[in-house]
């Protein structure tokens, strides 16, 4: 189904990379680099302010060609150009400890975990009531895990074994039904065989079905490709910025695997200087779930030209029709139109009550796209999980 | 494939014009039978709704969608031609506004608008009666059930639960039977019962509805296993769709309450 086309790292060796603020709701940073400085693979750029532990680093070896912040000192996006002439620049490589924990938060590796409730990278000191590891492709064209997994079962079994000194719960590891595994013989880690569907497919999907959120408690989601880069970086100290995706234009039958750093420019994967066509975007993440954008979200694996169907904001308020097709659009036993309903109005009471903790934007980006409204719920939700945030948990 | 996605992103414009396809068929046969008056009554009941509809536009400077259409196709579906002018006219004019344009128009209002306007007709002038619903109307309704059914305007939920609860009350148990519930009930289902804007949200809440509207529908046709009148189908219509609130607030809570159990 996906073209045999595995292009090396040279394919998009002169592409921009960035580190986009909506991958880490609720961040604010501390940049360690400033504007036109040139930083090497791996190397600090910011770390959060709140919790000077959690680091992010630089994917690629280049220059910091644009910082820009979001409102309250959130990251909106850092842009590294890539560079090779010049002196070696500053590095500040991790130095190799013993404790886990300590050796991925200091690499670097700590966001690719995604906590829930709220998202984003977990707390530095937290412990998970669960891990849950995805490795199933999120979408029918998404990169299949068995082929990229290939040759790399060592870096991912040393990965999985670093994911459980980190939680005193399970590991869940979640594959396709028929995925041969090789290696991890923890008893800590259960894996869970689901024939892939829309149940199966995302994060979110899989959290619900094998460890739903316990009340007052996390639970933590990573995608497979991150547990062989942190497996990588536990084995070997480097960091490993490459991610294999798949890339999909209009006119192509099927999509192509490539192999690209984290936040590659899609600019440069995709339009590759033609003109941008009217009525079409670059769309990062699969098409129920993606969104539309100039660089590759952290999470994503799939990068497409898509028809632009973002909806202008219109002056008024469009109603809501309670279309059947809504009830199937959620994984999870989240009633969808009560849901809707509550986002929409921004009642945090009401959605917390509706199990709106268990969610995060992506899960609910189908509503947007079926919904007669035309609201962003994905925004509406963000607003909600902030204002429970802020308020502490809600009594459900 | 298309049709299940036709809505998906879009208005309510285009909701307004997959339910008037749906209605061409029974309205067509309706006027195909009466004639001239139904023409006439069909004429009127849009004028009005438009003007409703217009009138609250402009004032809350809003775009005009012609959402009255579906309103006035029904109800030239249900009421007998005979009906006075005057009164269709007061009691369209009463459904349109305050079943739906006092909350903002289609989508924002708890009650079909055709559904209030007949339950007014009925309660407002005594010794009124709807015609019974011929066997090729029910027939013709058929095509539109489908095309609501796969665009997601018309829940299998409620037409499941409101054909369970019939078949139990009415106690049916031959094919002619069945038919004569089947051309009572037909376009009561789909175009009042299952109007999505009117009904429970909640898959579970669906199916409770449905089985509400089928027993209330026994209850006011007089609790006799004679085929439903067309009066007992829109109270009961009307009825479900003032408990559809209810019925989703106790299912979400119920949910909840299964979520925290569940969870410990």
């Amino acid at each position: 189904m996906i073209r045999d086309t595995f292009a090396d790292a040279t394919h998009t060796a002169h592409a921009s990379v960035a580190l986009l603020g909506e991958d880490y709701p609720g961040v604010r940073i501390r940049a360690d680099v400033a504007q036109d400085d040139l930083v090497a693979q791996g190397q600090i750029l910011f770390h959060d302010a709140g919790q000077p532990a959690i680091k992010f680093v630089s994917p690629l070896r280049g220059r910091v060609s644009a910082l820009s912040y979001g409102p309250r000192r959130t990251l909106a996006i850092l842009v590294i150009d890539p560079d090779d002439g010049g002196p070696d620049p500053q590095v500040n490589l991790p130095k190799p400890g013993d404790d886990v924990r300590a050796r991925l938060l200091a690499g670097g590796l700590w966001p690719a975990f995604v906590a829930r409730p709220f998202g984003g990278p977990p707390d530095a000191d937290a412990r998970p009531a669960a891990i849950v590891v995805s490795a199933v492709a999120s979408s029918p064209v998404a990169p299949d895990p068995e082929r990229v997994l290939e040759g790399r079962w060592a870096e991912f079994e040393a990965g999985m074994d670093g994911l459980t000194t980190l939680t005193d719960g399970p590991v869940h590891l979640c594959l396709a039904s028929g995925t041969e595994i090789e290696g991890l013989s923890t008893a800590r880690i259960s894996t869970h065989r689901r024939r892939p569907g829309r149940k199966w497919r995302t994060a979110g999907a899989q959290m619900a079905r094998v460890h739903p959120l316990p009340p007052g408690a996390q639970v933590w989601t990573i995608g497979y490709q991150d547990v062989i880069a942190a497996g990588h970086f536990l084995m070997t100290g480097s960091f490993d910025p490459f991610r294999t995706i798949t890339t999909h234009r209009p006119e192509w039958d099927i999509p192509r695997e490539v192999r690209v750093p984290l936040g590659v420019n899609l600019d440069r994967l995709l339009w590759k200087g033609e003109r941008v066509k009217p009525g079409w975007c670059l769309r990062s993440g699969s098409a129920l779930h993606g969104r539309r954008a100039g660089y590759l979200g952290r999470h994503h694996e799939e990068a497409s030209i898509a028809r632009d169907h973002e909806q202008p904001h219109g002056s008024t308020a469009k109603p809501l029709i309670p279309l059947g097709s809504l009830d199937r659009a959620l994984p999870f036993d989240v009633p969808a139109v009560p849901l809707m309903r509550a986002l929409s109005i921004g009642d945090a009471e009401v959605c917390g009550k509706l199990g709106c903790l268990d969610l995060l934007e992506e899960d609910v980006a189908p509503l947007t796209a079926i919904c007669t409204s035309g609201t962003d719920y994905g925004r509406c939700l963000r607003d909600v999980l902030d204002q429970i945030r802020m308020e502490g948990a809600p009594c459900s | 494939m298309f049709l299940t996605r036709a809505l998906h992103g879009r208005g309510t414009g285009r909701v307004v014009a997959i339910q008037t396809l749906a209605l061409l068929p029974p309205v067509a046969v309706t006027i195909w039978q009466t004639g001239e008056p139904a023409i006439g009554v069909l004429v009127v009941a849009l004028i009005v709704v438009l003007v409703w509809d217009y009138v609250f536009a402009a004032l809350r400077g809003h775009p005009f969608t012609p959402e009255g259409i579906t309103t006035a196709a029904i109800v030239t579906v249900f009421v007998s031609p005979d009906i006075p002018l005057w009164h269709l006219i007061v009691v369209l004019s009463l459904g349109s506004v305050v079943g739906e344009r006092v909350f903002g128009g289609r989508g924002y209002g708890f009650l079909s608008p055709a559904t209030a306007a007949l339950a007014l007709a009925l309660l407002s002038l005594p010794g009124l009666v709807f015609p019974a619903q011929s066997p090729a109307v029910a027939l013709a309704c058929l095509p539109g059930a489908v095309l609501l059914l796969v665009t997601g305007l018309l829940s299998p939920f409620i037409v499941l639960g409101f054909l369970a609860a019939v078949m139990l009350a009415f106690g049916v148990a031959t094919t002619p039977e069945a038919t004569a519930l089947f051309v009572a009930g037909a376009a009561a289902l789909v175009f009042l019962v299952g109007e999505p804007t009117a009904a429970a949200v909640t898959p579970s809440g669906r199916i409770v509805h449905g089985v509400l509207a089928g027993g209330l529908t026994w209850i006011f046709g007089g609790s006799s296993p004679s085929p439903p009148t067309t009066e007992a189908l829109v109270f009961a219509a009307l009825m479900a769709s003032i408990l559809a609130p209810l019925i989703d607030h106790l299912v979400v809570s119920g949910n909840a309450w299964q979520r925290q159990r569940r969870r410990g």
